[in-house]
């Protein structure tokens, strides 16, 4: 692997789980009684950047590396599910976690009060943002899935 | 220092943050009801502890995807990735983000509207299972992961350990339960 595909391999999972864990922390700002917007909008924004960039990063990646150098090993390994099983799932959630990730900024930017204001709105942007965190710990974990393949194929 | 070092200290770091943190975060708060009430002072040592095993608990996952990284562009020949300890140790690590979102979500308001309330009334003991039951599960799930982590060897298979863990968690629940209401009740008698 050429040292451009490792970096973005790794900014991959940094940006991944890092923005996972924006969206993890924002779930814990709408958790709490009184809700603290400013906390709340920086946290979804550095989330859906961090989500963004682990999708271009993982993009590149999946489009110019993975299919001609990943793939095959995979396949010839004992876990051949690995890639037609979890990698697909995870190609096609990611395809709409970033769409996700930029609902949740604004919605929670364009709402503003609103949020306090409103408890159906609340609800519903935090069920938004757990859904998104949810998805993100699945991508990290399905991505820890196909890693062990490929050692299994090496 | 190399990588492998760093990330190696990094998670220790993590899990004894993490520990510690709920270790002192039960110490804390079974101390501070034998009066019967939470103060301001005791609610604010509380979330002190949590802050600090969320610290940990971050450190522990950043760290530990480092080690996927380091696996799997170093070293991916050792197939480290499929061992069952591992799967085991990020259920344990799942419950805990679960369990812990629980925690901020049902029982940190729960316990913000009793500070400086006696807690022997029938509104809270009838919610505190929820407080003793995630006390549990926060301090058994955290020293399982630092058993997972430092059990050199360990060789069982996925369900062996997740059976063992689940096992000391509902044997934690139900113990974590009859103490907290025992203490409920001394309360109650002390102050009729």
């Amino acid at each position: 692997m050429t040292s451009l595909f490792q970096n973005l391999l790794i900014w991959h999972i940094l940006l991944g789980l890092g923005g996972t864990a924006f969206f993890i922390a924002a779930l814990v700002v709408m958790l709490r009684d009184k809700l603290r917007l400013k906390a709340l909008k920086t946290h979804t924004l550095l989330g859906a950047m961090g989500i963004i960039g682990s999708w271009i990063a993982g993009g590149y990646y999946y489009t110019n590396y993975y299919g001609k150098a990943v793939k095959p090993l995979i396949k010839a390994s004992d876990y051949p599910w690995a890639h037609k099983v979890i990698m697909e799932t995870k190609e096609h959630i990611f395809l709409f976690l970033p769409i996700l990730g930029l609902t949740a900024v604004l919605t929670v930017w364009l709402s503003g009060d609103l949020l306090e204001k409103e408890p159906k709105l609340r609800k519903a942007t935090a069920l938004l943002i757990l859904t998104i965190a949810l998805l993100g710990v699945a991508i990290a974990l399905m991505g820890v899935g196909v890693s062990g393949a490929v050692g299994q194929g090496v | 220092m190399s990588w492998y070092i760093f990330l190696v200290i990094s998670h220790i770091i993590g899990t004894v943050l993490g520990a510690g943190g709920a270790t002192m975060s039960d110490f804390i708060f079974f101390k501070s009801i034998e009066d019967g009430k939470i103060n301001r002072t005791e609610f604010g040592f509380l979330k002190m502890a949590s802050a600090v095993v969320w610290a940990g608990f971050i450190i522990l996952v950043f760290s530990g995807f480092g080690f996927l990284i380091l696996y799997r562009v170093v070293a991916p020949e050792l197939g480290l990735l499929y061992d069952p300890k591992l799967w085991a140790k990020l259920s344990v690590v799942g419950v805990i983000l679960l369990n812990g979102l629980v925690m901020h979500w049902k029982v940190f308001p729960l316990l913000k509207s009793r500070v400086d309330k006696p807690l022997t009334s029938s509104e809270f003991i009838n919610r505190s299972p929820i407080v003793f039951t995630t006390g549990a599960i926060s301090i058994i799930s955290w020293y399982t992961a630092l058993i997972l982590g430092g059990w050199r060897g360990l060789d069982l298979p996925y369900s062996t350990i997740i059976g063992a863990y689940l096992l000391a968690i509902s044997g934690g629940i139900v113990v974590a339960n009859i103490f907290g209401r025992y203490l409920i009740e001394k309360m109650r008698s002390k102050n009729r």
